[in-house]
C-alpha cells in the first residue's frame, strides 16, 4: 500500500516512531482510552443481554449517521441544487441563488423533527400519559406550524433580498 | 500533495488497494469549498467548552442521587470504580443547586447537538479514507474515534429519548447514559490530548470569519484531507454555515429554555414540559401519576397513617391531623427532575429533623423513605444524614396554601433542598432512621 505524502512527512525520527507512525505520547493516551473503555464494558460482563443491547445503540448510532443520514442529506441537498439550478437557468435575471432560502429552514425543520421524534410522532403517548398526566397530542401541530414559519420567514427574507439586489446596481 | 491521483493507475487488486473502491473513498467526491481545518476547529473550539460543562453537570448529576446509600439511590450498582469519585455527601445548599446543574445539562446538551452534527459533518471524509489503515498509530486513533462517535451520538440520542419517555432500548436509562458517559470521557480526553495541537494551530492562522461568500475558496490543501480537491463554487460562506448552526442551537434552546423558566413556559413549544397540568396551585409538572402506582385512594384517606421508626426500634405512628398539629415551616424550594425541567413551589409541612427527634433519630446517618406506591424503581429512596438536618427539609403536607393533590404526592411527600426532583418521594408511609455515623 502506498502511503500518502502527509503520512511520509509524519513518519520521521527514531525507531518507535517508525514502527508505530506517531509519538510514544500518541500510544499512551490511546492505551489510556481503551483501558478504561474496557474497564466500563467490564463492568456490564455480568449482564450481557444489557451489555449487547447498550453495543447495538452505540454502534447503530455511528451507522446510521455515517450510512444513511449523512448521505441522505447529501443526495437531498444535491437534488435541491439541480432543481434549483434548473430554475435559475430560465430565470436568469434573479441574481439571488433561492438555495439558502430553502436548504437553511428546511434544515432547521429537520432538526426540530429529529430531536422531538418521540413526542411529535406520539412514540410514547402511554407512558406519558401515566407519567406525566399529559398527552403528546399537540406536537406534531406544533412542528408543522414551526416549520411554516421557518419557510415564510424564509420567504420573506428571500424577497427582501431579490428587492435589494434589483435596487443595487449591477456591478 | 495529491499528485498521485493524477498519474496513471495500475488496473487489478493492487490497483484497488491504491485506488480505494470509488464512492465515497475517493476524496475528490467530498466537494464542499468550506470543509477544512478552520471550520472544523472553530466548532471544536465550542464543544470543547461546551462538552466539558456536560461531563461536569453529568458527574455532579450522578452523584446528587447519593449512590453510596445504595439501594434506589444507586441505579448503577456494578460500577464500581466508577462511581468511586462520588466520596461525598450530596450538597444541601443553595437550594437550586440541582436545578441549575441539571437544566443546564439538558438545554445545553439539546442545543449541542447542531453543532456535534456539523462537526461530525465537517470530518466526514476521515470516515472514508483510503487507504483505511496506513500504521498503528493511526489504526489505534481511528479506533478512538469509533469510541467517540458511537459515544457521542448514543448519548444524544438516548438523552433525548429519556426527557420524551421513549424507552425503546430495552436498557436502563441511567445504566446506558452512565458507561457511555464514561466511554466518552475516555475518548474525549484521547481526542483532545491529540488533536489540541492541531486546533489551536488552526486557530491561530488565518482565520476565515469575515470573508464573504463570493470570495469563499477553499483553505490550502491539509494533512489530514479535510480540504476538497476538486472543490464545488461556494453557496454559503463559512461563516454563513456556522451562523445556520447557531441558528439550530437558538432554535433548540428557545423551544425547551420555557421548561425550566416558569415565566417562559409557554414557550417550550416541542418540549414535553411546556404544557399546564390541571389548574390551581397544583398546576406544575409530574412525574408519575397517582393513576399510575396501583394504589387505592382509600389508602391516602383517614386511614393514612405516616410510620416513624427509630434507629433503636422506636415506632411512632402519625395521622395527617397529628402532624398538622406539629410546627409548620414553609420553604419556597425548586422541584428539578433529572429529565431537565423544573419550577419552584412554596412548601409548607413538618421538618424531617423534628419528625426524626420524635423517634430519636435526629443523629442518623440516613433515613429510609418508603411511598404508598407498589413496585417502580423510585417507591423507596435513602436520604443522608446532611439532609435530615438541613433546616429546609421538609414532610410536605401542603403546597401554596393548599393540600397537596393526589398526583403531586398527598397525604404527604419528601421535598430535600437541591436534591433531584426523583428524591423527593410522594405518598410516604414510612420514615425509618438509621444508625449514627
Amino acid at each position: 500500500m502506498s502511503r500518502t505524502s502527509a503520512d511520509d512527512t509524519r513518519v520521521t525520527g527514531g525507531p518507535f516512531r517508525r514502527l508505530y507512525g506517531a509519538s510514544p505520547w500518541h500510544l499512551v493516551a490511546l492505551l489510556a482510552c481503551f483501558a478504561l473503555t474496557a474497564y466500563a464494558v467490564s463492568r456490564l460482563l455480568e449482564d450481557l443481554p444489557v451489555l449487547l443491547r447498550i453495543a447495538l445503540w452505540f454502534v447503530g448510532a455511528a451507522l446510521v449517521w455515517d450510512l444513511v443520514v449523512g448521505p441522505a442529506l447529501a443526495l437531498a441537498d444535491r437534488l435541491l441544487r439541480r432543481l434549483l439550478g434548473r430554475r435559475a437557468g430560465e430565470r436568469q435575471r434573479l441574481r439571488v441563488p433561492a438555495l439558502n432560502y430553502v436548504r437553511i429552514p428546511g434544515l432547521v425543520s429537520l432538526l426540530l423533527l429529529a430531536v422531538w421524534l418521540p413526542v411529535i410522532l406520539q412514540r410514547s403517548e402511554q407512558v406519558f400519559r401515566s407519567k406525566a398526566g399529559l398527552s403528546q397530542d399537540p406536537f406534531l401541530g406544533r412542528w408543522v406550524a414551526i416549520t411554516l414559519v421557518l419557510f415564510a420567514a424564509s420567504a420573506v427574507a428571500y424577497v427582501v433580498a431579490v428587492l435589494r439586489s434589483r435596487r443595487r446596481p449591477s456591478s | 500533495m495529491t499528485a498521485t491521483t493524477h498519474e496513471p493507475r495500475p488496473r487489478g487488486l493492487k490497483g484497488l488497494l491504491e485506488r480505494g473502491p470509488g464512492g465515497p473513498f475517493d476524496e475528490r467526491s467530498w466537494r464542499s469549498p468550506i470543509r477544512g481545518p478552520w471550520l472544523t476547529s472553530v466548532l471544536a473550539l465550542v464543544l470543547l467548552v461546551g462538552l466539558l460543562v456536560l461531563i461536569v453537570t453529568g458527574l455532579l448529576s450522578y452523584a446528587a442521587y447519593d449512590p453510596r446509600l445504595g439501594g434506589s439511590n444507586d441505579q448503577t450498582p456494578q460500577a464500581g470504580l466508577l462511581a468511586r469519585y462520588v466520596w461525598f455527601d450530596w450538597f444541601t445548599s443553595p437550594s437550586w443547586l440541582y436545578r441549575v446543574n441539571q437544566g443546564v445539562h439538558v438545554l445545553l446538551g439539546i442545543a449541542l447537538i447542531p453543532v456535534v452534527l456539523a462537526k461530525l459533518w465537517s470530518v466526514a471524509p476521515k470516515l472514508f479514507e483510503w487507504p483505511p489503515v496506513t500504521s498503528p498509530a493511526q489504526a489505534l486513533e481511528r479506533l478512538s474515534i469509533l469510541l467517540i462517535v458511537g459515544s457521542i451520538l448514543f448519548l444524544i440520542v438516548t438523552g433525548t429519548m429519556n426527557v420524551q419517555y421513549d424507552y425503546a432500548w430495552g436498557f436502563s436509562f441511567y445504566t446506558g447514559h452512565f458507561y457511555a458517559a464514561w466511554v466518552f470521557i475516555a475518548a474525549f480526553a484521547a481526542h483532545v490530548a491529540l488533536k489540541l495541537p492541531v486546533m489551536l494551530r488552526s486557530l491561530r492562522g488565518t482565520s476565515y470569519w469575515s470573508v464573504d461568500r463570493a470570495a469563499t475558496v477553499p483553505e490550502p490543501r491539509d494533512p489530514d484531507h479535510l480540504v476538497s480537491p476538486d472543490p464545488l463554487p461556494a453557496s454559503i460562506s463559512r461563516r454563513g454555515a456556522l451562523g445556520v448552526v447557531g441558528g439550530g442551537s437558538l432554535a433548540l434552546l428557545g423551544l425547551s429554555v420555557g421548561q425550566s423558566i416558569d415565566p417562559l413556559r409557554p414557550t417550550a413549544l416541542l418540549s414535553p414540559r411546556g404544557q399546564h397540568v390541571g389548574d390551581g396551585p397544583n398546576d406544575f409538572q409530574v412525574n408519575t401519576t397517582f393513576g399510575q402506582i396501583g394504589v387505592d385512594p382509600t389508602e391516602t384517606g383517614a386511614s393514612w397513617r405516616l410510620l416513624l421508626v427509630g434507629p433503636s426500634g422506636q415506632q411512632v405512628s402519625l395521622r395527617r391531623e397529628d402532624l398538622l398539629t406539629m410546627p409548620m415551616r414553609t420553604e419556597e424550594l425548586p422541584i428539578a427532575c433529572v429529565e431537565g425541567w423544573s419550577t419552584s413551589r412554596a412548601w409548607t409541612g413538618v421538618r424531617l429533623r423534628d419528625l426524626a427527634g420524635l423517634v430519636g433519630g435526629a443523629g442518623s446517618d440516613s433515613v429510609f423513605v418508603e411511598s404508598l406506591q407498589r413496585g417502580g424503581a423510585f417507591s423507596t429512596m435513602s436520604l443522608t444524614g446532611k439532609q435530615i438536618r438541613a433546616g429546609k427539609t421538609l414532610l410536605a403536607l401542603k403546597v401554596e396554601g393548599v393540600d397537596l393533590s393526589l398526583d403531586h404526592g398527598f397525604p404527604a411527600r419528601m421535598i430535600i433542598p437541591a436534591a433531584p426532583g426523583v428524591r423527593n418521594t410522594k405518598w410516604v408511609k414510612a420514615l425509618t432512621f438509621g444508625g449514627q455515623a
